[in-house]
């Protein structure tokens, strides 16, 4: 009787099992989960904008998305939305890259302190050179962005001393920085405000070792100041817009998923607290024929978006706890409590002095 | 000739109407006035609910009515929604950078938000302004010259509002009155929303004369109404002065 190690290997193991005999939709990829997420828990995200579709998702779910900087309630809806605030869980945009990520924390500990301070906007407002998209036309004059940047980065410590599931979308390795300092930028300088320089910025694609050190160095600090934080990795499947570097696009898209790809399996393998969940593999795996892109091969669609979020949810969730009940925070419940309260005032006051005399 | 000039408004109206008796010329001499005073004009209806900050049919029929024996349009219509916003403190401190006058104080101390918030919120809510002005210059007939003051100038004096607070005093113990510099860039924010709303219907917008204002742009002290936010008659005098003599350029008669 014959006997090897892949007769005793579950379905998932083999391709014709999991992949090719099952419907495209119902491919599953997360075998277990290290950890089931709680109502209570608070999950905070960040990464590369596939990162904003997890983080829209956990909010809808009901699950207790974790928003450390919220927008003042004054703010319409709208408004709120285009300051791009409750996008993530802070105000930091995008973040692309572990070098990205790796000094957002440091800069936010006062442990960095790039040459790079303020970018001046062509309409002559004023951007931050690591948050450039978060503010419509930019700030005003230069003492708004740095005291908006103060509350920025109590927010991030806030944040990432509280969570308690961080769910990071590794991005890009292709970064472009300060020869000066190695500051890195989420956007090429010039491409949305500052002005291209080929002697201050200089193109940089990081190796797996880059990422490993900075995703190792993020995670050892986040240990530091957060011992009990769980860390979920993903891959954003989204390719490049473009690559810096002299070579196909496509080339380069492989290069970088590959590298991001590798690091997590490292750092799931080394970190104890640190899982990866496979929405890379969902979206691009050649067992749904593309039809997770659009047209243009690169934004990912609503259904796939949706395969992936169900497979997170459900294996990541108490089931028990679906959709539980979303609730109003305690701010804006003050907000329009005061606002209407407000509004009764001023009407009575000014009907009576309409009235007098 | 004698000017027929219809004032139409909410209750900034009053100190107009109290003030006008005081200005020379008044009612014959170069000009002549009749009041709609939009709360009364509510109260003697028989209409149940709210004071009418939106038109009603009685309020559209005693403005079409009015059309008919003006020359000009005066309005002093709203002019209060910066108050809902800021007479007293948010329960979440806040302040902002004012895009018009950036060397304006800002208090660091508060959450700094973009300068747009307030303005969203603040258009929320002048809906009702922009919708009565375009409903006035609707119904009015073509050519009919229109105008709307300015709202007062924000109280400077905390001590004053606190003394005055009215209905305003339980929210004030537990908030306390927002700081003059803040007030005075929210209510910048409505002027200029309320300017724009006046531009788009094409009714002339009277900013407030210097007179009534101080050095930092507060009322000054001898305009005060007895209350947190209008003005006196002292207040309304001026205003009808610098509207028929300055704006309208009539002469004195008397």
């Amino acid at each position: 009787m014959r006997s090897h190690p892949y007769l005793s290997m579950p379905d998932y193991a083999f391709w014709r099992r999991a992949v090719s005999s099952v419907a495209p939709h119902l491919v599953d990829p997360v075998i277990s989960s290290a950890f089931k997420i709680s109502p209570e828990e608070k999950v905070a995200t960040a990464g590369s904008c596939f990162a904003q579709h997890i983080a829209r998702y956990l909010q809808k779910s009901g699950y207790n998305y974790y928003i450390a900087e919220t927008a003042h309630p004054i703010a319409t809806p709208k408004t709120a939305k285009e300051y791009n605030y409750s996008e993530y869980s802070a105000r930091y945009g995008n973040i692309y890259t572990a070098r990205q990520l790796r000094q957002l924390f440091e800069r936010a500990y006062g442990e960095f302190t790039p040459v790079d301070d303020v970018w001046e906007m062509p309409n002559g407002r004023f951007a931050d050179p690591f948050r450039t998209t978060i503010q419509p036309n930019g700030f005003a004059t230069v003492e708004e962005l740095k005291i908006d940047r103060q509350q920025h980065f109590s927010a991030v410590k806030e944040m990432f001393e509280n969570l308690d599931i961080f769910v990071f979308t590794l991005g890009l390795t292709e970064t472009w920085m300060s020869k000066e300092d190695g500051a890195v930028f989420p956007l090429c300088p010039g491409v949305d405000s500052g002005a291209f320089d080929e002697k201050k910025y200089a193109f940089h694609n990081l190796s797996v070792d880059e990422v490993s050190s900075d995703m190792n160095v993020f995670l050892e600090r986040l240990r530091e100041i957060n011992p009990t934080a769980k860390v979920i990795l993903t891959v954003s499947p989204v390719p490049l817009v473009a690559t810096a570097e002299d070579r196909h696009v496509l080339v380069s898209t492989t290069y970088s998923k590959s590298v991001l790809r590798v690091v997590a399996e490292m750092l799931s393998n080394r970190f104890e607290n640190v899982v990866y969940f496979p929405s890379f593999e969902i979206i691009t795996g050649d067992f749904n024929r593309g039809r997770y892109f659009a047209n243009d091969c690169r934004s990912v669609l609503e259904k796939g978006v949706q395969h992936v979020m169900r497979l997170f949810l459900e294996h990541y969730t108490e089931s028990d706890a679906q959709n539980p009940r979303q609730k109003t925070p305690q701010a804006d419940i003050d907000h329009q409590k005061h606002m209407k309260e407000m509004e009764r005032l001023v009407a009575i006051n000014c009907a009576e002095e309409a009235l007098d005399g | 000739m004698v000017k027929k000039i219809v004032a139409l408004g909410h209750s900034h109206l009053n100190a107009v109407r109290d003030g006008a008796r005081l200005v020379d010329g008044f009612d014959g001499g170069s000009f002549e006035l009749e009041f709609l005073q939009i709360h009364a004009i509510h109260q003697g209806s028989t209409m149940k609910g709210p004071p009418p900050f939106e038109m009603d049919q009685n309020l559209e029929e005693a403005i079409r009515a009015s059309f008919q024996r003006c020359d000009v349009l005066l309005m002093l219509a709203y002019g209060n929604q910066h108050n809902r916003l800021g007479l007293v403190n948010h329960p979440r401190l806040f302040d902002f950078f004012l895009s018009e006058d950036r060397s304006l104080l800002v208090d660091n101390a508060r959450e700094i938000i973009p300068e747009e918030f307030v303005k969203s919120q603040l258009r929320a809510k002048t809906a009702k302004l922009e919708r009565f002005l375009g409903k006035v210059r609707k119904m009015a007939p073509e050519g009919l010259p229109i105008f709307q003051v300015e709202c007062p100038a924000p109280i400077p004096s905390e001590a004053h509002i606190i003394k005055y607070a009215g209905h305003f005093e339980d929210k004030i113990s537990e908030f306390g009155v927002t700081p003059s510099h803040l007030r005075y860039k929210l209510w910048r924010l409505f002027c200029q929303l309320t300017q724009e709303y006046c531009s788009a219907n094409k009714i002339e917008y009277v900013p407030l004369p210097e007179l009534v204002m101080d050095d930092s742009g507060f009322l000054r002290e001898e305009f005060w109404q007895v209350d947190p936010s209008h003005g006196n008659t002292r207040f309304g005098k001026v205003i009808m002065e610098d509207f028929v003599y300055n704006v309208l350029n009539l002469e004195n008669a008397q």
